[in-house]
C-alpha cells in the first residue's frame, strides 16, 4: 500500500525511469526499507545472519546516496540508544552494527569526489548548520501538508484491511512507545533534506531527493499509524477497532474520488495511451538522424511533438555549448548536436538554466 | 445459468473486489507506470555514464567515479554490475537495443514492492489462538 501512496504522489519521473538517477535513488528507498525490516528482526532474534543482512543493507543504503546515509544512521542510532536504555539483550549487536555503518559512512563522507564535484561553484549559505536545519524543517513542513491527506486516507484503508485479515503487531514492536516511533519518523524525514541544504545552501532540493523523502514519509506514516492502532496486543483493545461496512464503503468511495481527481493518475494513463508512442517514434527518428550524420557536422534535431511528462525529464538543448549537450554526440562519436527550438516543457520545469538549479544531492 | 446463479457469481466478484480493494487499486495505479517503461529513452546522465565507462575496466571505472563524482560507492557498483543499458558499442536504434534499459524500471519497482513485503512480514503477524 505504501507503493501506491508513494507513486501517486511522485512528482518527477527521473526517480524511476532515468537509469542512472533511478539506480541511485530507487535502491536507496528499497535498502532503507530492508534495513528497517532487518533491524526489527535483529532486535527480535540477534544472530550472525541477520546482523550480516542488516550491515549489508545499511552499508549499501549509505553508499546509494546522501539521504540513505543520513536516514540509515538515524534509524540504527535511535534503535541502538533505545535498546541500551531498555538494557535489551540485542544492544551490543546493535552497537556493532552502528560501528560497521560508521565505517561505511566515513567511506562515503570522505570520498575525494565529494569536494571535486562542486569545487568551482559557490552557494549562498552553504555549509551553515543552522541554516541547513531550518531549511530542512521548513521544506519538510511545506511538503508534508501536501502529502498528509492521501497518506492518512491510505493508512485508514490499510488499517481496515489489516483488521479484516486479523493482523496484529509483532510483540517485539508492541512495547515501543508510539510517541518515540513518531519522533524517529519525523527526524528521518526532516534530516533527509539536510545533506542538500548543507551542501547547496539556498539551492532548491532536487526533485528526486524530494521523492525519496516522500517515500520515507508515506512508509513511515503508515507504519506509525498501524503501530499505534494495531500495537495494543490485548484482545479488548483489538475489538475496539471495528470498521462497519458503511464506513468501509464510504472510505473506498472517498479514496476512488481522490484518485479520479488526481491529475497524476490521469496523466500516467494519457501518456501511456497517447503521448508515449509518438515520443518513442520521434526519439527513434532522432537516433537514425544522429547515426546517419557526418562526424564533422553539428546535428540539428527537431523538437518532440509530444511530451509524456511521466517519463520525459531531460532533452537536448538549443545551445550547442550547453554542457548537457556534450554527452549525446560523444556517445554517438559525433561533433555536436543541438535542438532546433527550445523544449518549453523542460524550460518551465527547470527554469532558464536547466538542471543547474535542480542538480544532484 | 439461472438468474439466482448469475446473482451469486456477481455477488462473489463484488465480495472479492471489496475484500482485496486496496490490492486491486495498487495494481491499477502501478500498471501504467510499468507499461510505459516500454517507451522510455536514455537521458543525459545515462549517456554521461556510458561515456565515462567507455574504455575503462570495472576497477578503473569505480576509482574514477569515487574520486571524481563522490561517495556513492554502492550506486557506482550497482550501475556497473548490471549489464550497462547503454552498452559502449551499442547504438539505440531499435526497441531491441533498448530492452535492458526498459526492463530496469520494472526491476526497480519489483524490488521496492518486495522490500515492502519483507517489512510487512517483520511488522505484522496473524492474531494468535490465545488472542482470539
Amino acid at each position: 500500500m505504501a507503493v501506491l501512496t508513494a507513486y501517486l504522489s511522485f512528482n518527477h519521473p527521473e526517480t524511476i525511469y532515468g537509469f542512472i538517477g533511478a539506480g541511485a535513488y530507487t535502491p536507496s528507498m528499497m535498502l532503507l526499507v530492508l534495513l528497517a525490516s532487518n533491524l526489527i528482526r535483529l532486535v527480535k532474534r540477534p544472530g550472525k545472519q541477520i546482523f550480516l543482512f542488516a550491515a549489508l543493507t545499511g552499508g549499501m543504503a549509505i553508499g546509494a546516496n546522501e539521504t540513505g546515509l543520513v536516514v540509515a544512521n538515524v534509524l540504527v542510532f535511535s534503535v541502538m540508544t533505545y535498546m541500551f536504555l531498555k538494557s535489551h539483550p540485542a544492544r551490543m549487536t546493535l552497537l556493532s552494527l552502528f560501528l560497521v555503518l560508521t565505517v561505511f559512512s566515513l567511506a562515503a563522507f570522505l570520498a575525494p569526489g565529494n569536494g571535486f564535484r562542486d569545487a568551482t561553484k559557490e552557494f549562498q549559505h552553504e555549509k551553515e548548520f543552522f541554516f541547513a536545519l531550518g531549511k530542512s524543517i521548513s521544506r519538510f513542513s511545506l511538503n508534508s501538508v501536501y502529502w498528509v491527506p492521501i497518506t492518512a486516507l491510505t493508512s485508514l484503508l490499510t488499517l481496515e484491511y489489516a483488521r479484516r485479515r486479523e493482523l496484529v503487531l509483532k510483540p517485539v514492536l508492541a512495547s515501543i512507545s508510539p510517541f518515540l516511533m513518531v519522533v524517529v519518523f519525523l527526524g528521518c524525514c526532516v534530516l533527509s533534506y539536510f545533506p542538500n541544504a548543507w551542501a547547496r545552501g539556498v539551492v532548491n532540493t532536487a526533485f528526486r531527493t524530494v521523492d525519496v523523502v516522500q517515500f520515507i514519509f508515506t512508509t513511515g506514516f503508515i507504519c506509525c499509524f498501524l503501530h499505534y492502532f494495531l500495537g495494543r496486543a490485548s484482545k479488548e483493545r483489538q475489538d475496539d477497532i471495528v470498521f462497519g461496512d458503511t464506513f468501509r464503503y464510504v472510505l473506498i468511495g472517498v479514496f476512488l474520488c481522490t484518485l479520479y481527481a488526481s491529475t497524476k493518475a490521469k496523466t500516467h494513463v494519457t501518456d501511456l495511451v497517447r503521448k508515449a508512442p509518438a515520443y518513442d517514434k520521434d526519439m527513434m527518428a532522432r537516433y537514425q538522424q544522429v547515426a546517419a550524420a557526418s562526424k564533422t557536422d553539428t546535428i540539428v534535431v527537431l523538437a518532440l511533438r509530444q511530451i509524456p511528462v511521466t517519463i520525459h525529464f531531460d532533452d537536448i538543448y538549443p545551445d550547442v555549448g550547453n554542457w548537457r549537450n556534450i554527452n549525446v554526440p560523444t556517445y554517438f562519436h559525433k561533433k555536436a548536436v543541438r535542438l532546433k527550438e527550445p523544449n518549453r516543457y523542460i524550460e518551465a520545469l527547470y527554469g532558464m538554466e536547466p538542471l543547474e538549479k535542480q542538480d544532484d544531492k | 445459468m439461472s438468474t439466482s446463479q448469475t446473482k451469486g457469481a456477481f455477488r462473489k466478484v463484488l465480495d472479492f473486489a471489496g475484500d482485496h480493494f486496496i490490492v486491486l487499486v495498487a495494481i491499477a495505479v502501478i500498471a501504467p507506470l510499468i507499461a510505459i517503461s516500454a517507451y522510455i529513452h536514455p537521458v543525459s546522465d545515462d549517456y554521461a555514464f556510458a561515456n565515462y565507462f567507455r574504455g575503462l575496466n570495472f576497477k578503473d571505472f569505480f576509482i574514477k567515479m569515487y574520486t571524481e563524482l563522490g561517495g556513492r560507492f554502492f550506486t557506482f557498483l550497482f550501475v556497473t554490475l548490471l549489464p550497462m543499458p547503454l552498452d559502449t558499442n551499442m547504438m539505440p536504434l531499435t526497441a531491441d537495443d533498448l530492452l535492458m534499459y526498459r526492463i530496469a524500471p520494472i526491476l526497480f519497482l519489483a524490488g521496492l514492492a518486495l522490500s515492502l513485503h519483507h517489512l510487512a512480514g517483520s511488522l505484522f503477524q496473524k492474531v494468535s489462538q490465545e488472542q482470539r
